[in-house]
């Protein structure tokens, strides 16, 4: 897409911790641009650095090398451009359904009657509605994941980071969840940079795969996955697309994992 | 969704024996609490009636009921009560608010709370109560001593309790405010104090008995009125009758803080149901 400004833009980008004990690189030299409305993700074995560049994109963490930028502008910290989903719901206990989709929007001081309206109609529409004033606790696993989403797409983001969001789902609900998320996301035309070590997740979801190597994380390879628009489904694209196994193949390969 | 109450048409006969038999056993306990009780008591009264023990020294139910009631008829015991009621809710209120808002510097500034942590752990060793002559000599002979004591022994176990439960907030829940720009004054007002009211409510607890102990300390000092006071007295003169009255009243004082903070914590922790 030639002439369009890139939603995301990863520049050459390094990263080193500092501890007590010494300094850790994470990531080294990596650049990668995502697209408007594109769907990304990145594969990479545990502890590579892979949620480090949702940080990062996100403004929680500064770059030691490189420049990081958001619809062309350089990240300076936290931006309500993006939006971000951890690895477990990480609901409040103590508020319910609807305050909690609500806190973001109360945080950036934009709850008013519009906003609550519009936050309603989107638990509504994602099967929650009645539920609204019930507390997490009582809502199932594929539930309390569903409330989450709806809390990140409450203050509107243009942009999605996913940090592993299914992780703490178990298989069945995680296929069913999945399948979902990234339905109501490419209704939304949200852009998307979902974080995973679960390889068939990465295709089965995404437009893109980025592929990560051990630590430091280096971008080794980037496959645009094209299974045809009849095996959106979670299920349909593991088990009809036949380019699902090239692909997974492919991958598997370069992640180059040793048990 | 978790309504037993819906399903309470089908259960099946044995599950009724079941809870039958739970409400049997619930029944067993307390009617033999209760006999222990009365057990005690009577032996205690038989024994001093027949002299095995000395009542001068041991006093006896009888006595100590009579000494209460004559207490409430001249008045003295809702005074003595209320006055140590007082002192300890006061002395409860401050050491909790103050210890809570001292948490709350520690967790805003870490480098305040890294410069004060070895002063904390000195604070929280020493036994407080031998800084009552302190009090009493700084801030007169009165209730603002005894109140002083009472929040000395409560301030430091309220602001380890506090400041630890701030501490154990999940730090994904701080990243997700992150993630909304949130400022340190919304995650301390959205995050870290609603998700420590469990932890607070359990210092309101240790602080209720706490205060208690200091109220009583000082008014040992003190020596002017409250049942400290009383029971102090009472030794003195060689009063047990007043002695052991006045720690039955304490009993049934301290019973009825704990059942308020109790009662307290139902109302603000409605959402763990």
């Amino acid at each position: 897409m030639p002439g369009l400004r890139p939603a995301i833009e990863v520049k050459n980008v390094g990263l080193i911790y500092h501890s007590p004990d010494g300094e850790t690189e994470a990531l080294r030299d990596i650049s990668f641009t995502v697209q408007p409305k594109e769907f990304v993700s990145i594969v990479g074995p545990s502890g590579c650095g892979k949620s480090t560049l949702l940080s990062l994109i996100a403004g929680l963490l500064k770059p030691t090398k490189g420049t990081v930028l958001v619809e062309g502008q350089e990240v300076e910290g936290p931006s309500p451009l993006v939006g971000y989903m951890l690895q477990q719901d990480y609901l409040f206990p103590w508020r319910t359904v609807l305050e909690n989709a609500l806190i973001g929007l109360e945080v950036l001081k934009r709850k008013n009657r519009a906003t609550v309206e519009y936050v309603q109609g989107l638990l509504q529409t994602y099967g929650l509605g009645g539920f609204e004033n019930y507390y997490p606790g009582q809502l199932s696993g594929g539930m309390r994941q569903r409330v989450a989403l709806v809390r990140t797409l409450a203050t509107n983001p243009e942009i999605c980071l996913l940090d592993e969001p299914f992780g703490a789902l178990d298989y069945q609900t995680r296929l069913f969840i999945e399948e979902e998320v990234g339905r109501i996301l490419r209704e939304n035309e949200k852009t998307v940079l979902l974080v995973t070590h679960d390889i068939s997740e990465a295709i089965a979801m995404s437009d893109r795969v980025l592929v990560l190597s051990n630590r430091p994380a280096r971008l080794v390879a980037e496959h645009a996955i094209d299974l045809g628009q009849e095996h959106r489904s979670a299920l349909s694209a593991r088990n009809e697309a036949a380019e699902f196994k090239t692909y997974f193949a492919a991958i598997w390969k370069e992640l180059d994992v040793h048990a | 969704m978790r309504n037993p109450k819906a399903l309470a048409m089908e259960y099946s006969a044995a599950h009724l024996a079941y809870l039958a038999k739970l409400k049997r056993k619930q029944w067993v306990t307390a009617a033999a609490r209760i006999l222990l009780f009365v057990v005690l008591i009577v032996l205690w009264e038989v024994a001093a009636r027949l002299e095995w023990i000395d009542s001068f020294i041991t006093s006896s139910p009888l006595r100590v009921l009579n000494t209460i009631y004559n207490m409430a008829k001249d008045g003295s015991l809702y005074y003595h009560t209320g006055i140590t009621v007082w002192e300890t809710t006061l002395g409860f209120t401050i050491g909790t608010l103050g210890g809570a808002i001292v948490a709350i510097l520690l967790w805003w500034s870490k480098t305040l709370s890294r410069i004060l942590d070895p002063y904390i752990v000195v604070l929280n060793s020493i036994p407080k109560v031998a800084l009552g002559p302190l009090f009493v000599v700084w801030l007169g002979n009165g209730i603002t001593a005894i109140v002083a004591m009472a929040i000395a022994i409560s301030i430091i176990v309220t602001i380890m309790m506090v400041y630890s439960g701030f501490q154990n907030v999940d730090a994904n829940y701080l990243k997700l405010m992150r993630t909304f720009g949130a400022s340190k004054w919304q995650t301390l007002r959205k995050v870290i104090l609603p998700s420590s009211v469990p932890t607070i409510v359990s210092a309101l607890k240790v602080n209720v008995g706490m205060s208690l102990v200091g109220t009583i300390m000082g008014e040992f000092l003190v020596s002017k009125a409250g049942l400290g006071f009383l029971i102090v007295y009472g030794g003195q003169v060689f009063r047990m009758n007043l002695i052991i009255s006045g720690v039955v009243i304490l009993c049934i004082v301290s019973v009825a803080l704990y059942y308020a903070v109790a009662f307290l914590e139902k109302r603000l922790l409605k959402w763990q149901e």
